[in-house]
């Protein structure tokens, strides 16, 4: 039977990551900021550019936060540098604790630079906030809302969408994968389409009206230029939400028609994994688990064999008291592994197929009752739910593993009210974690051949949500795609022309798309081999091979020094796009995996606000300082 | 006693710069202006001179180089003094893809109005603009004139302290301009300030009290209009109930004669074209069928109705001239 794998390449929101988050934000955001106000002071130093009202105390305020921010920035760098000298680092305990303190202290400078620079960067805001209305806002939204739909813009991509539903008709499929194809039909459908027509309006609103000048009778009203910045955004946004709900509800309905019941009963769900955390076991202490050579790393492998002593391990904690009781009395897990085959099957035994033993253990297995154990396992009236109950261990063995499918097995709900009962306490060492609840030991039985497992591989089926909604929560991530774009594009129309601000938008999203890519990640914190372009060139030039370390001159020190800081600038311009990919969900969906609401929808919700409110406020200030009348 | 002063500028500079920050254009420089409240003011000049650039300033539509510009007392670029301005550009920049009652209602939204007022307010507009027969229909298929008119009616949807017009009757026919010219002045009469630039300079005589004359960016001249236009070492005289003889002219050739003048012309004064316009659009309503005829030998027909128009002229059919 042919279930569902989610690949899972960067790892789940969380909220307890919220207030690292936060810090992160300032630290980066406050950088962006800091660089404006010099820009600005820049400005206002050669009387470039347009005055607006309050110049000089605006001047004067920009120019202590620029020098506080940009003193916090200095020591937090000089600061976290040392931290990472050689000194710092060394196992010395107080050489190692003198070091941490510097990088704390280091890291609160930054984050007192960066906030001294945002409150400066938000505060002329802040100030033509409280003149802001709500009512004026939301009649230049409802102005937005009217335009789009009468210019018949949206109905022209709306009919496009439904022409390319039918595209499916004509994709050759396996009967098995009817609803993912569907699923994702409809997503990739509408995605391209939604996110082009948000584009297209939001970067022309503004733009068009400068153009034919209807502006003009806005900006002479008492209307804040940001509110016009404001009412489009919410204009759009609007209406882009009416078209995907619509079209979602439209995309259900064809999801649901004529579906084989096999894949009905397959993939039409919401499944709600509970993951634990991956870990290895082998005859190091540190092992990680092994390389095959293959260029996708997202699984770690493990050696088959009677004897092989490697083991992926998989620990839970917190575990819902719900799982211990399941009317039902078992609780279905589920998991994907890969299969890296060094020898062909005997002769004899092709198509055998390889095998798997799961062994689940909660903290109050003691593995001194082996031998009770397995002498009570032994006997013919062993009954699985309550030895596993009694000892706390549950073993399945020589489970036959299929590749590129996702299989099942099922434990008694008793183990896990012995892993939830809490008498005794669980035995705790100083210094050390309290030992997981529950732990999933997986070992490889087939020689020569090896196991390939991720976090998210294997996973217990903690409940189902309906197809349905999940459904809905994918287009969720759509729509937060287009409020993304929306943003972007209006921010980028109070400047630009519509056809610049088209582009730059769609450049940002695709860039957005690419970011976190292994090269652009490696060239950014500098793991590519070889070094940055700097060191590359003198590499080049000296015709020296990547992997030799260069002789340490003045020429390779500064070149080193240029590629640290076109490392860092990377790093910061990568932080002008946004992580797109978050916002993705029609794996979820097509696999069958149900999107959280609370950790996936919430959390990347707040980041992609905590991502626009840089650029409303850059919008507010390009708006603000421009002028609308030409000549 | 001292007027009140709405819009005041001092040494307002306006230079125009390309991306690089280089000079392209002096619009306007060093501007000293003001502007009284209950005064229809006229900013005059051709094409190029800065009449739009010193409504623009005012508007806060574009910022100033330099010096400085008050309307209300509060600095132009300030967004709250727009509550008591009312504008009409020079081109009805409306969005063609609403109607008029949207329109309004979309204008009268932008300011603290509730939902009955602007509802009342924009009929009331419409019915005085003359488009009630055609509220529903959008704006793109309005003709030049109409969108004028609705431009006007978002003007004065606040029912504004300042209104500034921007050649309000550009696309207005004889009619509509007088329509346009009496409403400024009700303007007036109801202690408004109105700005109003044009190149009609008929129009701008006919209503505005102060004019200002602009040419490449300087102030050229600024006054009253009838000081302004009052020709000092000439002297005008009009009389009526006697006809137009030798005996006549050279009595009064005598008379200008003693007191050092000389009699220049004497003759029939003309009235206005626009005057006779409205006077034949008035009788054409009155007397259905009324039509052109040629004119006939013999003493002229007298004129159909009382003299019309400020300069006292008579309107008569044409015909030969019967000379004495």
């Amino acid at each position: 039977m042919i279930l569902a794998t989610l690949v899972v390449e960067k790892s789940p929101l969380q909220w307890a990551d919220v207030p690292a988050g936060i810090a992160t934000w300032i630290t980066v955001v406050g950088g962006f900021a800091t660089f404006f106000l010099a820009l600005w002071l820049l400005c206002y130093a050669l009387g470039l550019g347009s005055l607006i009202p309050a110049q000089k105390r605006l001047a004067s305020i920009f120019t202590v936060a620029f020098l506080i921010a940009l003193l916090g920035f200095a020591c937090g760098w000089g600061l976290t540098s040392v931290s990472r000298a050689p000194d710092a680092q060394s196992s010395d305990a107080q050489a190692h604790s003198g070091g941490a303190l510097l990088h704390t202290i280091g890291n609160a400078c930054y984050l007192i630079g960066g906030a001294t620079a945002l409150a400066a960067f938000f505060f002329p805001f802040l100030v033509d906030l409280v003149q802001m209305r709500w009512r004026r806002v939301w009649a230049l939204a409802r102005l937005s809302f009217k335009e789009a739909i009468r210019r018949r813009v949206l109905w022209v991509f709306s009919a496009m969408i439904l022409v390319f539903l039918f595209a499916s008709w004509f994709l050759p499929y396996k009967p098995e994968d009817q609803v993912r194809n569907y699923v994702r039909v409809v997503y990739w459908v509408m995605e391209p389409l939604l996110l082009t027509t948000a584009c297209l309006v939001a970067a022309f609103s503004i733009p068009t009206d400068v153009r034919s000048q209807t502006i003009h009778t806005i900006v002479t009203k008492p209307v804040e230029r940001f509110e016009i910045v404001l009412g489009r955004f919410l204009g759009y946004a609007l209406l882009m939400s009416l078209v995907l709900v619509v079209m979602t509800g439209v995309s259900l309905l064809y999801v649901f028609r004529e579906i084989d019941p096999d894949a009905k009963e397959e993939s039409m769900r919401a499944r709600i994994p509970l993951y634990g955390n991956l870990t290895f076991r082998g005859k190091e202490g540190n092992y990680q688990g092994d390389s095959v050579g293959r260029e996708w790393d997202y699984r770690r492998y493990i050696a088959g064999g009677k004897n092989s002593p490697q083991r992926a391990i998989w620990s839970y904690n917190d575990l819902p008291s719900e799982l211990a009781n399941r009317p039902e009395g078992k609780v279905p897990c589920e998991f994907s592994f890969d299969i890296f085959r060094t020898v062909k099957d005997k002769e004899g035994q092709e198509g055998k197929g390889v095998h798997c033993s799961f062994t689940f253990q909660t903290w109050h297995w003691d593995p001194k009752n082996e031998a009770d154990y397995t002498r009570a396992r032994n006997l013919p009236s062993a009954d699985p739910n309550k030895l596993a109950e009694q000892y706390g261990i549950y073993e399945i063995f020589y489970k036959k593993i299929e590749d590129y499918h996702t299989q099942s097995v099922e434990v008694p709900t008793a183990l896990f009210k012995n892993a939830l009962n809490r008498e005794p306490a669980r035995p705790t060492t100083p210094g050390a974690e309290a030992p997981p609840e529950l732990q999933v030991v997986v070992k490889f039985e087939s020689g020569g051949q090896y196991l390939g497992v991720a976090k998210h591989d294997f996973y217990i089926l903690d409940a189902e949500g309906t197809f349905a909604w999940n459904f809905f929560k994918g287009a969720l991530g759509l729509w937060l795609r287009l409020l993304l774009v929306i943003g972007v594009a209006v921010t980028c129309s109070t400047y630009l022309s519509g056809v610049i601000s088209f582009v730059a938008t769609a450049f940002i999203y695709f860039a957005g798309l690419f970011r976190d890519t292994d090269y652009i990640k490696g060239l950014a914190e500098g793991t590519t081999v070889g070094g940055g372009p700097m060191e590359s060139l003198i590499r080049l030039v000296r015709h020296e091979s990547l992997v030799t370390p260069l002789e340490s001159t003045a020429g390779t020190d500064f070149a080193h020094g240029t590629d640290w800081l076109y490392r860092r600038l990377l790093q910061a311009i990568l932080h002008i796009f946004p992580d797109v990919d978050r916002l993705d969900w029609t794996s979820h969906v097509a696999e069958g995996f149900n999107i959280a609401m609370s950790s996936t929808v919430l959390l990347s919700t707040l980041m992609l606000l905590a991502y626009l409110l840089p650029w409303a406020i850059l919008g507010y200030y390009l708006m603000k300082s421009r002028e609308i009348a030409t000549w | 006693m001292a007027q009140e002063v709405i819009v005041e500028t001092r040494r307002l500079t306006k230079i125009y710069r390309d991306f690089w920050g280089r000079q392209k254009k002096r619009a306007l420089n060093a501007l000293d202006l003001q502007i009284h409240r209950g005064e229809i003011f006229g900013l005059l000049g051709p094409n190029g001179s800065g009449k739009t650039t010193t409504i623009k300033l005012l508007l806060g539509l574009l910022f100033p180089t330099d010096g400085d510009a008050f309307v209300f007392g509060e600095p132009a670029a300030q967004v709250k003094k727009n509550e008591r301005i009312g504008y009409l550009p020079e081109e009805s920049y409306l969005y063609k893809f609403l109607n008029a009652e949207e329109t309004l209602d979309f204008y009268g939204r932008l300011f603290n109005m509730s939902s009955h007022v602007r509802h009342q307010q924009a009929q009331k507009l419409i019915e005085m603009v003359g488009l009630a027969n055609d509220k529903k229909r959008i704006l793109k298929e309005y003709s030049k004139g109409m969108r004028q008119r609705i431009g006007l009616a978002q003007a004065l949807i606040n029912d504004p302290q300042l209104v500034i017009l921007d050649e309000p009757t550009s696309g207005l026919d004889p009619l509509g301009t007088r329509w346009m010219k009496d409403l400024i002045l009700d303007l007036r009469t109801k202690g408004k300030t109105v700005i109003m630039c044009s190149h009609r300079l008929d129009d701008v005589q006919d209503v505005c009290d102060r004019i200002a004359i602009l040419y490449d960016g300087e102030l050229q001249e600024l006054g009253e209009v009838n000081t302004l236009l009052e020709v000092a070492n000439r002297v005008e005289v009009q009389g009526t109930g006697l006809p137009l003889s030798e005996e006549l002219r050279r009595d009064l050739e005598v008379v200008f004669q003693r007191h050092g003048g000389r009699l220049e012309s004497v003759g029939h004064p003309t009235t206005t074209l626009e005057d006779l316009f409205l006077h034949i659009v008035k009788e054409s309503k009155a007397h259905p069928g009324r039509r052109f005829r040629p004119a006939v030998e013999g003493p002229a027909v007298p004129a159909s109705s009382p003299a019309d128009g400020p300069s006292g002229a008579r309107v008569r059919e044409s015909k030969p001239a019967a000379h004495s």
